[in-house]
């Protein structure tokens, strides 16, 4: 699972370098997700940009990253698309995460 | 171990074989390839050590024919080397030599040559033990996997045939065994209950929820709220997926799923359904000859405690068909034209096949849409409930 991560005042932006995600790699996302809130980046921009797949298995995953971020944590998707973006849509799970496609207008979430 | 001394002199052969006897091994001899070759097909010799240059058949050809027989065990081969060169040796090896001894003989070099091939040999027996156990349980494992994909199937519904409604499906695996069931019965007043669910994940245990649902959801009056009744068509599917995902999350396990589940008045042909992350159902409408994917969202089930859920209400008239499927279908590109089934895509392929019957729709997808290579390897269970809507008949139920 590659995620490339930059830190600038006090914002992480992890950036998911993977064009699928599906039931099979999931579990290592969310390992990997996991890790990275536990050691201190709770102000998280994901950008899944690169993603041109995702199953409705991973969608599981990314509710369990948004729970950890917990209650003074935040967290908002940037670069959804295609066939991404209508998987969140079918799923509602455009109500539950924040999504934006511009990098500028996700810092003004935080 | 059991050792073939493969040499065409006889005082070689004896010094040989004094040497290996008195380090405490079994020996046969050869006088060439040829004659080894036999014997090596009546016994079994963990080592050989065998002369390069000989009548009928040399040491190179008999290690050739030794690495391309199937034996059940390794055969450690020892040349013994009067040529010099890098390229003879090169060559030995790539015919399968592992080690070398000088000529003239001596013990210690042929007692060291040994040790190693001991090594060797209990190092390939130990594995070929641990393989021929995985092979076992690989075995096992594949036939317990077959038998449990004999019952999902034998669980899934016969076609239904009424007057009213006909249904035709498809389904397929990813792995043997899938997450993905669906279901329908007819009650006493009239009604046709039915779902599609797809469990996250595929394999054995998103294969055993889906089994333990298959056997619940139709039973269990509780994810119901009460009896099926004509008052409560429009109340049961949204309060059945609420109520479903209350259950589903007080059970200690990771997974959710999407789902279809709905209900068809038979004295109407008004068809009643909850839409919960599931694909799009489409509505095929044959006085309007269109296609469309009804595009309504709703959460999936067991992700979020209280999540709602809505009930939509579509009219179906004669002729009609109403498809719903999971989501394992936009993993594959379509035979007829490489693109990923899904989108617009996957509606300009029912667009071409709205005039079929619902069992041509079935045979299509499996058929045409789809390579057998495809079905073989899919990535993830692949399953399609096809509904037909034909004249209302009152006196049914």
């Amino acid at each position: 699972m590659n995620i490339n991560l930059q830190q600038e005042n006090g914002l992480t932006r992890a950036t998911l370098d993977e064009t699928r995600l599906d039931a099979s790699v999931a579990p290592d996302f969310k390992a990997a997700m996991e890790d990275i809130i536990k050691s201190g980046n709770d102000q998280l921009i994901l950008d899944i940009s690169k993603l041109s797949f995702m199953d409705s298995s991973s969608l599981g995953a990314m509710v369990a990253v948004l729970k950890s971020v917990g209650g003074t944590g935040k967290m908002v998707i940037l670069g959804a698309s295609g066939a991404v973006l209508e998987l969140f849509k079918l799923t509602r799970m455009d109500r539950i995460f924040t999504l934006t496609d511009d990098m500028e207008q996700a810092k003004q979430h935080f | 171990m059991n050792i073939l001394i493969v040499d065409d002199a006889k005082d070689m052969r004896l010094i040989m074989g004094s040497i290996v006897r008195k380090l405490g091994h079994d020996v046969v001899e050869a006088v060439d390839g040829e004659d080894a070759w036999e014997k090596l097909q009546n016994g079994k010799f963990e080592a050989v050590i065998s002369d390069w240059q000989m009548p009928r058949l040399d040491g190179l050809g008999l290690c050739q024919r030794i690495r391309e027989a199937d034996f059940s065990h390794y055969t450690y081969i020892i040349l013994l080397t009067g040529l010099s060169g890098k390229k003879n040796i090169l060559d030995a090896i790539n015919a399968g030599a592992d080690g070398f001894a000088s000529k003239p003989v001596n013990l210690e070099e042929i007692r060291i040559r040994l040790l190693g091939a001991q090594r060797v040999v209990t190092l390939e027996n130990d594995i070929a033990e641990k393989n021929a156990a995985l092979q076992e349980a690989h075995d096992h494992i594949k036939k317990d996997l077959e038998a449990a994909a004999a019952t999902q199937l034998s669980s899934l519904p016969a076609p239904l045939r009424t007057e009213s409604i006909r249904t035709e499906w498809f389904y397929k695996p990813a792995i043997f065994i899938g997450g993905d069931t669906f279901d329908y019965y007819l009650t006493q007043n009239g009604c046709l209950v039915f779902y599609s669910v797809d469990i996250s994940g595929h394999g054995i245990s998103a294969a055993m929820l889906s089994m333990s649902l298959q056997v619940s959801l139709g039973l269990k009056r509780g994810l119901y709220g009460g009896p099926v009744t004509r008052e409560r068509l429009e109340e049961i599917p949204a309060l059945f997926a609420s109520n479903l995902n209350k259950r589903l999350l007080e059970q200690k396990h990771d997974h959710y799923l999407t789902m279809i589940f709905g209900i068809v008045d038979m004295h109407t042909n008004k068809l009643y359904y909850v839409q919960a992350g599931h694909p799009h159902p489409y509505w095929i409408r044959k006085k309007q000859n269109t296609v469309s994917a009804v595009e309504v969202n709703g959460f999936p089930v067991g992700l979020f405690d209280g999540a709602e859920y809505e009930t939509q209400m579509l009219q179906m008239e004669p002729g009609d068909k109403f498809i719903i499927y999971s989501d394992g279908i936009s993993e594959n590109n379509s035979v007829i034209n490489q693109e990923v089934l899904e989108g617009d895509n996957l509606t300009h392929h029912f667009d071409d096949i709205k005039h079929q019957s619902a069992k041509e729709i079935t045979e299509t997808i499996e058929n045409k849409w789809l390579s057998t290579e495809q079905l073989n390897a899919l990535p993830d269970d692949v399953s399609f409930l096809v509904f037909e809507f034909d004249n209302i008949n009152k006196k049914e139920g």
